[in-house]
């Protein structure tokens, strides 16, 4: 047996918030402590440091005379592990993100994106509702139901990758939900549109204890000489692997390949370098996982067919996870060129688990390194040609992104 | 003084290893418990199937095997919302074939220890197996007396350490190592539930600890020397394809 399964999905779902005491939060100091003090993979950082901070802050958080003053206690119990994805998410913070009803897997069918830093309409699904509503690329969100949804995106102003999951599940719901929305159009003038939520595209994915949803793979060649592949999560390895395979073969005298990753979050980590195995000739690994347990490398093995061409990677601020481990192994193999903007840096399996308090205790598992020898956590993956995102060319039915990979691949100018 | 205590401290200690059965000894009874060295002779072929789980990940897998004389394996996991995980042995080579990862051909400790695992006469066949097998220790697992049994694989490979009932004779316990190009991980597994299959006494239920993940193994059943189809252990066609990329 020696199947590891890597599960590196950013994911956030509500919890209910529990009644406040001192000892709730007593209890939940112990809880964030032992569970570092049991999981963590350094043992130099669980160790007599972390003794020592746990003699020191102990007490005091028995003497907190409020919620923030017990939240703050905790956060400088983590500060002391100097390592990003520790921490406590209040439980204000999920209200805030839960938008009061079941998010289900439907939606109105156009991806939305923090551009220039307003609620952007990105893409436009054929078929869709919002489609059918005659919805644009460009157009800015102004209102969700009832709701202005500015204020709560100012909360999560240092996250993009919170930002968009917010926005993400205020637009949810059941088929056949009602969803009034308000939108600045191209002109500047205000549009309420009144869509049905439809399930999109795509295939229903079960994995294990996750929640369900849904994955979508698009086959396209925005050139003759060009193949592009994007797909929303790293599940059902089998259709994935058999379009990769179809993809590959029939583009075989291609200049260009291009791995759509954008609002990728990630999912089975050991399929980063499965699919990377497609366009590469030997055995090589993309990076290393540091677990209690001993380092694991992600090794990808060549497919019995590759692509030798030119390769390109779109990422932006949700390519998070296994599209980082891809991204970023890929990049230091100085096998792909990235284009788009940089990933959130969410790399590490992490555990998000309720905490006494009803806030949550978000950490990380394992430590994960690239090839390249440099961490993803907190930095995230820098694209080789930075092209963010304007309302401007969005408007003008442009994909920017798609745009400085074709160019690059097919000679049409240097890319910068 | 301190001289005095060492010696009688080494003494005792001589005194508990000469107390230890060889391994041999060890081994044979291992090989009577679960049916004798006849029954080992005799076999050419087992087929089994079972369910197993990835614990505390909600993962159900079905699992299937199948082993030939000499030295033919192949085992097909089917894996829910993952798909066919296959794995094989055939005329020396040991490959694997995934759609996670693709197909792969194993090379080092990893193929010789899927060699070694594939043998159906393993159990006789331990001094060709291993180039040194010793018992170290008398030690409780789960509060049955076993004995800690240490084998230096003959081709490559990290030291095997078995756990025998020391009562039954029975494999209780193992830990090896399972070296691939991913690294080293520890494996684990606990025997539990031996009944009888057949003329031989196999355990059904098989608790695994990989790395970080536990795996649940329970058989559903085991047969000896069935009837097995003349392409059951071909090669599938991207391996095919594989062997024949190395030999260009």
């Amino acid at each position: 047996m020696k199947t590891i399964l890597l599960l590196c999905l950013s994911a956030l779902a509500p919890w209910p918030a529990a009644a406040q005491t001192p000892n709730v939060w007593l209890a939940s100091f112990d809880q964030v402590w032992q569970t570092i003090k049991d999981r963590h993979w350094d043992p130099e950082r669980k160790g007599a440091s972390w003794d020592a901070a746990r003699t020191e802050l102990r007490p005091r958080i028995e003497q907190a005379a409020s919620a923030d003053e017990a939240r703050a206690i905790l956060g400088q119990l983590l500060a002391r592990l100097g390592q990003s994805h520790f921490g406590i998410i209040p439980a204000e913070a999920y209200s805030a993100l839960a938008s009061g009803r079941d998010p289900g897997d439907a939606s109105p069918g156009f991806d939305v994106r923090m551009v220039e830093g307003a609620p952007t309409v990105t893409r436009v699904l054929p078929n869709s509702p919002a489609a059918r509503a005659g919805i644009r690329p460009g157009w800015l969100i102004r209102r969700i139901g009832s709701a202005d949804p500015a204020p709560v995106l100012e909360r999560f102003k240092d996250s993009s990758l919170l930002q968009n999951i917010v926005l993400a599940r205020r637009l949810q719901g059941e088929a056949g939900d009602s969803l009034d929305l308000e939108f600045e159009t191209a002109g500047g003038s205000l549009q309420s549109v009144q869509l049905t939520l439809a399930t999109p595209d795509g295939r229903p994915v079960r994995f294990g204890n996750l929640p369900p949803m849904r994955m979508n793979i698009e086959r396209a060649r925005p050139h003759p000489e060009v193949a592009h592949v994007r797909w929303n999560a790293f599940f059902e390895p089998q259709w994935l692997q058999d379009e990769f395979r179809a993809a590959v073969e029939a583009c075989a005298p291609c200049r260009g390949f291009i791995l759509d990753l954008r609002g990728n979050g990630g999912g089975l980590g050991i399929l980063a370098p499965g699919v990377a195995g497609w366009f590469l000739d030997k055995q090589l690994y993309l990076g290393t996982m540091y677990a209690p347990t001993g380092p694991l490398k992600l090794v990808a093995y060549p497919r019995p067919v590759t692509f030798p061409g030119k390769l390109a990677i779109l990422i932006d601020g949700l390519s998070a996870s296994t599209s980082e481990f891809l991204a970023a192994g890929l990049k230091d193999l100085n096998r792909a060129r990235l284009f788009g903007e940089t990933t959130p840096g969410a790399a590490l399996p992490s555990m998000i688990e309720p905490l006494p308090s009803g806030d949550r205790f978000q950490f990380a598992v394992a430590d994960y390194i690239s090839v390249g020898g440099d961490p993803i956590e907190g930095r995230g993956v820098a694209p080789h040609v930075a092209v963010p995102l304007t309302r401007a060319q969005l408007l003008e039915g442009r994909d920017p992104v798609l745009d400085a990979a074709l160019r690059w691949i097919l000679d049409l100018e240097e890319a910068q | 003084m301190i001289r005095q205590l060492s010696l009688c401290l080494l003494a005792a200690g001589l005194a508990a290893a000469a107390q230890l059965p060889t391994a041999e000894a060890v081994l044979t009874r291992y090989v009577e418990a679960t049916g004798g060295a006849e029954a080992y002779r005799a076999v050419k072929t087992q087929s089994a199937r079972g369910s197993l789980e990835f614990k505390g990940m909600g993962l159900k897998a079905n699992i299937r095997t199948f082993s030939a004389l000499p030295n033919n394996g192949l085992t097909i996991m089917e894996l829910a919302g993952m798909g066919e995980i296959r794995s094989g042995v055939r005329d020396g080579l040991a490959w694997e074939l995934s759609p996670m990862q693709g197909a792969r051909i194993l090379e080092g400790a990893e193929k010789q220890m899927a060699l070694r695992m594939t043998r159906l006469d393993a159990p006789i066949r331990w001094r060709e197996l291993f180039k040194e097998v010793k018992v170290e220790a008398e030690e409780e697992i789960d509060g049955r007396r076993c004995y800690r049994l240490v084998a230096i694989p003959a081709a490559e490979g990290k030291p095997e350490i078995s756990w025998y009932d020391a009562e039954t004779g029975l494999l209780l316990k193992s830990q090896l190592t399972m070296v691939s190009p991913m690294g080293e991980i520890p494996l684990e597994t606990r025997m539990d539930d031996y009944r009888s299959a057949g003329p031989f006494k196999v355990p059904y239920k098989i608790t695994q600890k990989a790395g970080p993940q536990q795996i649940d193994t329970v058989m559903e059943e085991v047969q000896w020397n069935v009837e097995l189809p003349a392409a059951q252990f071909d090669l599938p066609a991207d391996i095919e394809a594989l062997v024949k990329k190395r030999q260009q």
